[in-house]
């Protein structure tokens, strides 16, 4: 049986809101029922098997798909793809500055926009670097900068350190950490890693096996995500409780909503 | 890993490997004793670059001019044309077997047909030149656009570009190098189709390379006609050079540097 827990607080001025959201393709079934909240200025975790519809449902956030059935109420979203997608002939500012030129921004004002990210993180000497000039990790950061820019109140961010390294990604964790404690914003993020999870998330939403459902809503007490350590108590507790919920949902459990 | 040659040294190769042919030649047809109506020897050759130059390079100058404005305007149409074919599938549909007929008729055939539509003159032949090689820039230019990366347009759909920014921004950037590509296979075959319109569109007065070479040839000047090959294979490097050359100019993204970070 899935978890339908009815989400908490009020449900004015929410960046997202989705209720019984369903896709299918074809045959396939891959979402049956999620409902899903992210309050103003909080970090909500999807974590699931593989092939369980997690970024089908953020694809859906950002307006590329529809829902077959339910519906899904977003605030306009900045996405920060798992690939970091910067278009290979601008330079890191130029990429930085895109959203702004796409709505509308002369090219000087987006440039200079664009500069002060970058001098902010301390990324300003590679403004003029073209992304084959840049590290994997640098290129992540400047994609996140890109989302940034467009000033937009919903961040999705799929799997966005997925392709770097171990050390890379605990280094890019504890910066986007500070970017968003710098400049809160209310965040959806997709990950694999139940770790991260429980380092950067609010809450964490666990989704089933496809049908996907959510079989969990786990919140998380480990402080600022800025401060939070892989060893820290709360972490851990947190980090165990999604373990067990995808276990008893790949063995197709009741599980209680914690 | 193999290292890269140094620029130099791939200059000396480039210059050491025409040398050596030219070498063989010239020892083969002195050794061999070979009649110079039917080889000349490579000096033969050289010795009428030097005796007929104003002649060549009237002709060239003329030659030249249908090759560049005709890659030019191949460069131009062909590439419209491909962004035209991306966008709508029913012009696909419709201009696709056409382009690909087009390619297929040989250039002795098209070219006579072309000048009786279009007459006589330097325009035509321009004409010519350009609908020869517009295939390859067309294709080339086609096969990069439907090769975008599909995300890249979906992110910039999440930014809420219309369709107009992001063939702007995404799909034109990423097929140029290919556009350009397409050119440079294209300059060894304008060089062929100019001879081919000069051949058809003959009339009195006319000039250029390939009724150099025919005239040449007639009169039994074979180391004219070579001399004036020569300068169309030459004429071919050069341009091939300059359209590279404007590759990593215009689209420096598509050359990555050796030892760059990742």
């Amino acid at each position: 049986m899935r978890v339908q827990s009815p989400p908490s607080g009020p449900a004015a001025a929410r960046p997202l809101t989705a209720r019984g959201i369903v896709r299918r393709f074809g045959d396939l079934a891959v979402l049956d029922g999620v409902d899903l909240d992210v309050a103003p200025h909080e970090t909500v975790a999807l974590v699931g098997p593989s092939g369980c519809g997690k970024s089908t449902l953020l694809e859906m956030v950002c307006g590329l798909q529809a829902p077959d059935a339910g519906t899904l109420d977003a605030a306009p979203a900045a996405l920060m793809p798992q690939r970091d997608l910067l278009l290979p002939w601008l330079d890191a500012r130029d990429n930085v500055a895109l959203p702004l030129r796409l709505a509308g921004s002369g090219r000087r004002e987006a440039r200079a926009a664009a500069d002060a990210l970058l001098d902010r993180v301390e990324l300003g000497r590679f403004a003029r670097s073209r992304p084959d000039e840049l590290s994997g990790g640098m290129r992540q950061r400047v994609s996140f900068l890109r989302a940034l820019a467009t000033e937009r109140e919903l961040l999705c961010l799929d799997e966005p350190f997925g392709a770097l390294d171990a050390i890379t990604r605990e280094e890019l964790r504890h910066w986007l950490a500070e970017r968003l404690e710098e400049r809160p914003r209310s965040v959806l993020l997709v990950t694999h890693d139940v770790e991260e999870a429980a380092l950067l998330g609010d809450r964490v939403i666990v989704l089933g096996p496809r049908p996907a459902g959510v079989v969990a809503r786990i919140s998380v007490d480990a402080g600022p995500a800025r401060r939070r350590e892989a060893t820290d108590p709360a972490v851990v507790d947190a980090r165990r409780r999604i373990h067990d919920a995808l276990r008893t949902a790949m063995r197709g459990d009741e599980v209680a909503a914690t | 890993m193999r290292r890269p040659l140094h620029p130099a040294v791939r200059v000396a190769l480039g210059v050491l490997g025409p040398l050596l042919l030219l070498a063989a030649w010239q020892a083969y047809v002195r050794l061999a004793d070979v009649d110079p109506i039917l080889l000349p020897a490579p000096t033969d050759v050289a010795a009428s670059l030097v005796d007929d130059r104003s002649l060549l390079w009237d002709a060239f100058v003329v030659t030249g001019q249908e090759v560049l404005l005709g890659l030019a305007t191949a460069l131009v149409l062909g590439a419209g044309l491909a962004i035209l074919m991306h966008l709508s599938a029913i012009v696909r549909a419709m201009l696709g077997p056409l382009v690909i007929g087009i390619q297929a008729v040989p250039i002795p055939v098209l070219a006579p047909v072309l000048v009786f539509w279009l007459g006589f003159g330097v325009g035509p032949k321009i004409v010519i030149v350009a609908i020869i090689c517009f295939f390859p820039v067309v294709i080339n230019t086609l096969d990069a656009l439907d090769r975008v990366d599909p995300d890249l347009g979906r992110l910039l759909q999440t930014m809420g570009a219309s369709r107009r920014q992001r063939l702007r921004w995404v799909e034109l950037p990423a097929a140029l190098p290919a556009a350009l590509s397409g050119a440079k296979v294209a300059v060894a075959i304008a060089g062929i189709a100019a001879v081919f319109a000069e051949y058809a569109g003959a009339e009195q007065g006319s000039e250029g390379l390939g009724l150099l070479i025919n005239s040449a040839r007639f009169s039994l000047a074979t180391d004219r006609a070579f001399a004036a090959v020569f300068i169309l294979a030459v004429f071919a490097v050069l341009t091939t050079g300059a359209l590279a050359l404007a590759q990593r100019l215009l689209a420096p993204w598509a050359h990555r540097r050796p030892g760059a970070p990742r």
